[in-house]
């Protein structure tokens, strides 16, 4: 079954790193720099699912994850944050601004799909 | 004012008595006197009055004239001085009795006021031949009556002068010591009551007192005192101000280097929680692209290329766990980490443990033992608790060559003590004291053999006290170790 995902990462080899991971298994990855553009985009395409890395300049991922909630269209996607910070309260603060999920970095890379895939909805 | 008048009234009763006392005493003296003096001129007077009559009498009696006896005996019983006038025969006869006899005839009757007086002349007659006969006597009596009734003038008067005079200086005396002393007195207490409300180091009114006397000098010396009060707390309030200056600059520094230590250590927990993830996000990639190489997602690769990736791997694993650790370690020193308070299996999470390090010990050969009772469900942070056990047996593995590690978990009532034994390198006792600080790891010069961030014991450290447990090392060199963790068993929830 193969999904389409949308990554909003700021930096380059992490979004290349996810990118091989997941297209590996057969989804498709698109791709947004900053959150303003992961947000157009969300709106657009319309995603099966939403990765999100919290620490982006401008708009943290928490806004982001506020903004794309209160899109009607968009309420019902899952959002799994993706996030080096380990500092106590940042998965509460993840799920509390909407986020499904929530995953450390760095990630395994033997078991990252998998535990990716397990946000994904069921059937469509 | 009730006081000054108990003092004056004090003195004045403390010598009345004295005074009474003293005047009475002179009164009696007095009329003593007056007694004395009554009574000896009364003896002469009827001496002189017998005197003047035994001629008279004399020649009545030897006449056997009656009526000029009786005449006679009349006239001298009307004198003040007589009460009683009788005439005798020589021969005992009474002729003539006039006014009245002290009892029984007695001429020296005694009465408690004294003794009843009588003269007693002998009544002669001369004859022509010139011979003297005794014929009869004449007595004339008086009484003490006669005496007290003279003095009773005297004594009047004599009692009231000294009440005149007693009471006189009694009131003087009194009236002077209200006056002089204690209003003095009273106007000092007041004077001294009213430096109580005045402040003790300002200007106060001072003490006057005219006279130059026992009190004068109290008086000087209660305004000495008083003069040099108000130089001390001058003094103190000095001393005083420029400590609260002191204490003040004091503080103000204070509060700036803990206000720059607190920035201090927030810079602190900030730089290292930026450093975790500036170093986390290149890791990211390195493990991840790792990972992405070995399991030949990118295309196959050769023995030794696989061997070698297997190698970056761990070393970023480790490095990892390094980041990871230093990250812990600032949390719990900012006080950021905050502990969980949920059921704990303790069982089944020291054999998971177990069988997630037996890989390891079985690649050095190592047995590794798990002796845990169970179920046993504490109040705890399950992650924290794990975090605990995976660092000691982590540990123990690493530092033992042969033999075994044991983990053993024993219940009590209270708390629950994790045992960690192993047969390994132990230490010395000297290092068992630095075991638990940060970046400790003792030099055996094996050192590069046994990897490690030597940060685990100073957390499990830490943690232990966050959870409200101890953490405790025993050993010896050459004869292995083992770290006791003892945690409360905490409230059932």
């Amino acid at each position: 079954m193969s999904a389409r995902i949308l990554y909003i990462e700021d930096n380059e080899s992490n979004m290349y790193l996810v990118n091989f991971l997941l297209e590996a298994r057969g989804h498709t990855v698109l791709q947004a720099w900053d959150g303003r553009q992961g947000v157009e985009l969300a709106l657009r395409e319309q995603p099966d699912l939403i990765l999100l890395d919290i620490q982006l300049p401008v708009m943290d991922g928490y806004e982001i994850a506020r903004a794309i909630r209160a899109e009607a269209s968009l309420a019902r996607v899952p959002i799994v944050a993706l996030t080096s910070y380990a500092m106590s309260g940042d998965r509460e603060k993840a799920l509390g601004a909407g986020c499904d999920g929530y995953l450390e970095k760095p990630i395994n890379p033997e078991t990252f799909v998998a535990s990716v895939e397990q946000f994904l909805p069921t059937a469509p | 004012m009730a006081e000054t008048q108990t003092l004056a009234r004090r003195l004045v009763r403390s010598m009345l008595p004295w005074f009474l006392l003293l005047a009475a005493g002179m009164t009696a003296a007095q009329i003593g006197v007056q007694y004395v003096s009554v009574n000896g001129a009364i003896d002469r007077d009827l001496a002189t009055l017998a005197r003047t009559l035994e001629p008279s009498m004399a020649e009545a009696v030897w006449e056997l004239d009656q009526p000029t006896l009786d005449g006679l005996a009349r006239g001298a019983a009307l004198n003040a001085i007589v009460t009683g006038v009788r005439v005798l025969t020589e021969r005992g006869e009474t002729l003539v009795i006039e006014g009245t006899l002290p009892d029984g005839g007695h001429a020296s009757g005694r009465r408690w006021y004294g003794r009843a007086k009588a003269e007693v002349v002998p009544l002669r007659y001369r004859s022509r031949r010139g011979a003297l006969m005794d014929i009869g006597r004449l007595e004339i009596h008086s009484s003490p009556q006669v005496v007290w009734r003279r003095l009773r003038a005297g004594i009047a008067v004599s009692l009231v002068n000294s009440l005149v005079l007693a009471a006189g200086l009694w009131l003087i005396f009194f009236l002077t010591i209200r006056r002089r002393l204690a209003r003095t007195v009273a106007g000092v207490a007041r004077t001294v009551a009213g430096w109580q409300e005045q402040p003790a180091d300002g200007p106060f009114e001072r003490l006057h007192y005219p006279y130059a006397d026992e009190l004068g000098d109290l008086v000087d010396a209660l305004n000495e005192n008083r003069a040099r009060l108000a130089e001390s707390m001058q003094g103190l309030n000095a001393v005083n101000q420029n400590l609260e200056q002191i204490v003040a600059a004091r503080t103000w520094e204070l509060r700036g280097a803990k206000e720059a230590a607190e920035s201090a250590d927030r810079l602190k927990s900030a730089f290292l929680a930026t450093m975790s993830h500036e170093l986390r996000t290149p890791l990211n990639s390195i493990i991840g692209f790792t990972g992405v190489l070995r399991q030949e997602l990118a295309g196959p690769l050769n023995a030794e290329q696989k061997k070698q990736m297997g190698m970056v791997r761990d070393s970023a694993n480790h490095l990892l766990e390094l980041i990871n650790d230093v990250l812990d370690l600032s949390k719990i020193e900012a006080g950021q980490l905050q502990v969980a308070h949920e059921p704990v299996e303790l069982q089944a999470m020291a054999n998971r443990v177990v069988e997630t390090l037996r890989p390891l010990a079985l690649r050095k050969g190592l047995a590794l033992d798990c002796e845990a009772p169970g179920p046993l469900i504490l109040a705890s942070d399950r992650r924290r608790v794990e975090q605990i056990l995976v660092n000691l047996l982590g540990n123990a593995i690493k530092f033992t060559e042969s033999g075994e590690v044991r983990l053993r978990v024993v219940p009590g009532p209270e708390t629950v003590r994790i045992e960690v034994r192993d047969t390994g390198i132990g230490i010395a006792k000297g290092d068992l004291e630095l075991l638990f600080r940060p970046f400790f790891q003792i030099d055996t010069g094996l050192t590069r053999k046994y990897v490690g961030t030597g940060l685990g014991l100073s957390i499990c450290r830490r943690l232990c006290d966050l959870l409200g447990g101890t953490i405790a090392a025993e050993s010896a060199p050459g004869l292995g170790s083992t770290f006791t963790v003892t945690l409360p068993m905490g409230e059932a929830s």
